[in-house]
């Protein structure tokens, strides 16, 4: 069919260049009018759709595509900036040769990704097994909607906006323990457990260190939190919460030091050990998502959010929780990962009694 | 109908359909996952009654605590995996059946006789809920942080005696 | 606008789904869940009410019961976990130590 084709181009087209141009035309006018009919098709239910559900509808689109434009990016930015880091910490170049830089290098691991065969293993649980991939992205999503990039770039500002990231951040936990549960597998089981536990214990000084800057700002807005924050950021008043609340972020989001649940050298991968092709690089996408997420946080409570002089906020936004995520890309080279009941100890008995006395503290200093 | 109502009555679904699933499923991971979106179901219906703070701490408390305990419970507790059909005497089912039918009557009369003339408030905000809490139930406030006191205090216990081995269950 | 009614219909279903799992399983860790979900479903009504009445009071008994519940769920799931150390399962017809 192929090679009849060509011939027949060959015979109308090949020795004729006058010819060939006359074809390109045809064929450009051609798409020009089923692009029109479709823009004037599309046209038509757009209209329909925003006279019967109004504009919210509109920003609420543009707003979710910015979001997934945000997800995509930040995934394929940091997955370069994770190797190349990695890469100067050891005094070696990292990835170069994709690209300038191999800034590309990404791009070619994702088509790799997808071009990769989708397995779902016999024995599997498979509605679990199917589910968790999708569902470890909910929290990422609602998360971004909350988070304002700069004074006016929210998709929504929320007036519970904190309860509501810190309400839908416990589906991460439902869904690695969903993958660990679902995909019948020892090694995949041990990581949805250490997991759950972990985020047990690391919820619960995060929750205590973002109340001290809640109760300073009067809101639960995240903008409001922001805006709050005009004379001085709150890292400087709050340095204790801030602490605590950047060590709760890593662990929460699974890196080193406190990588337990996916621990390579002790069970496979953890809990996507039995995911392969774009399912697996959907946990990776959500991992890293929420590495931007935690980080977009700390950004927003303690650091000013996008306030800061001469620059246009998006890109103080942006310089700021990149720089943090430096910072956990840093700790990934630097610290050992730690023993199971260290970990817990770590939590319970040091990390929540400090967040409780530096609660205290705040609420009575901020009563005087 | 408006998009706002479409997405209630989607909302109506699945918290009924969870809920069946819930009480029908033979496994006890997926009756957990149910009752879970159940629970995120009846968060929606908050948001819908204009209490967002509310609709935010139910999917903390249940989806985020009680939701992780009762996994946590199923993997210590639980039987692994898939159970055989667990059927339970009939004269149960039939005595459930009545109570539902009762209590379904009886709302049903007490939904027709009794409409509610007055129309629907403004949005519930957080600080309304936290002023209603301080001047109004302060006394219900404090007792019930006794009771997470206490509670945390007697979950310990049980954590200690667990590890100091089972007491001995005796046959007779 | 969605009346009122429908909140209410929609607690009775949930409510009667839960009566019906606690008289029919014999899992205690089910039975838990259902009273979860009779809690829950007395929310709705509470905050129905309180939202088409013009008053406080059922948010706030709402609020106290989500947190009742979560300490319940502290105390019952420890103690779930400790007798299926003594009994292998948390079947209730065969927990009757202390019966007479």
């Amino acid at each position: 069919m192929r090679r009849w084709l060509r011939e027949q181009f060959d015979r109308y087209f090949g020795s004729d260049p006058v010819r060939l141009l006359f074809a390109l035309g045809g064929l450009f006018f051609a798409t020009l009018v089923v692009l029109a009919l479709l823009y004037w098709v599309v046209g038509k239910v757009v209209t329909a759709g925003l006279e019967a559900w109004g504009w919210d509808l509109v920003r609420l689109l543009l707003g979710l595509l910015g979001v997934m434009v945000v997800v995509f990016g930040n995934a394929l930015f940091l997955v370069w900036a994770e190797r190349k880091v990695a890469g100067h910490m050891q005094i070696r170049i990292g990835p170069k040769e994709v690209g300038p830089y191999g800034l590309l290098q990404s791009i070619a691991d994702s088509v790799k990704l997808l071009a990769k065969e989708i397995i779902t293993p016999r024995f599997v649980d498979r509605p679990l097994y199917l589910l968790a991939p999708l569902l470890i992205f909910v929290p990422c999503l609602v998360a971004m909607v909350v988070i304002p990039f700069d004074a006016r770039l929210q998709v929504r500002d929320i007036n519970v906006g904190i309860v509501m990231i810190l309400a839908f951040s416990s589906l991460t936990v439902l869904a690695i323990f969903m993958a660990g549960w679902g995909s019948v597998n020892k090694y995949s089981l041990i990581g949805g457990v250490r997991s759950i536990s972990q985020s047990i214990a690391y919820e619960i000084p995060m929750l205590l260190s973002i109340l001290p800057v809640v109760m300073m700002a009067r809101s639960l807005s995240l903008k409001e939190v922001v805006e709050a924050q005009s004379p001085y950021w709150f890292v400087l008043v709050q340095p204790v919460a801030f602490l605590i609340y950047f060590v709760c972020a890593v662990a929460e989001t699974n890196r080193t030091p406190f990588d337990l649940p996916e621990a390579e050298s002790e069970l496979v991968a953890g809990y996507h050990t039995e995911y392969s092709g774009m399912r697996f690089s959907l946990f990776f996408l959500a991992e890293y998502t929420n590495i931007f997420i935690v980080c977009a946080l700390a950004t927003t409570f303690f650091l000013g959010g996008y306030k800061g002089p001469v620059l246009p906020g998006v890109v103080w936004f942006f310089l700021k929780t990149y720089a943090l995520i430096f910072v956990i890309m840093w700790f990934r080279w630097t610290f050992p990962r730690v023993r199971f009941d260290q970990l817990l100890n770590f939590s319970w008995k040091f990390l929540i009694p400090l967040a409780m006395a530096n609660l205290l503290v705040t609420g009575g200093l901020l009563k005087l | 109908m408006s998009l706002g109502e479409v997405i209630f009555v989607v909302i109506c679904l699945v918290v009924a359909l969870g809920a069946l699933g819930a009480v029908l499923s033979n496994s006890l991971i997926y009756a957990v996952f149910f009752l879970l979106l159940t629970m995120g179901g009846i968060g929606g219906l908050y948001i819908y009654l204009k209490t967002p703070f509310l609709a935010m701490m139910q999917i903390l408390i249940y989806l985020g605590a009680v939701g992780v305990l009762l996994i946590f419970a199923v993997m210590l507790a639980g039987p692994f995996w898939r159970r055989p059909k667990e059927r339970g005497p009939f004269l149960k089912g039939v005595a459930g059946l009545g109570v539902s039918l009762l209590s379904f009557i009886l709302f049903w009369r007490v939904l027709r006789h009794h409409p509610w003339e007055v129309g629907p408030q403004g949005e519930v905000s957080t600080s309304r809920i936290g002023r209603a809490i301080l001047d109004r139930y302060p006394f219900a406030f404090e007792l019930i942080s006794l009771l997470i006191v206490a509670s945390i205090l007697g979950a310990i216990m049980l954590g200690v005696l667990s590890r100091q081995g089972p007491p001995k269950a005796e046959e007779d | 606008m969605i009346p009122p009614a429908l909140y209410l219909a929609l607690s009775a279903v949930i409510f009667t789904i839960g009566v019906i799992g606690v008289l029919l399983r014999r899992d205690a860790i089910v039975i838990f869940m259902c009273i979860e979900m009779m809690l829950s479903a007395v929310g709705i009504t509470l905050i129905a009410a309180s939202r088409y009445l013009h008053s406080m009071d059922g948010v706030i008994f709402v609020f106290l019961a989500m947190t009742v519940a979560a300490a319940e769920a502290a105390v019952g799931l420890a103690i779930f976990v400790l007798l299926h150390r003594i009994y292998k399962g948390v079947k209730v017809d065969e927990i009757n130590l202390m019966k007479w």
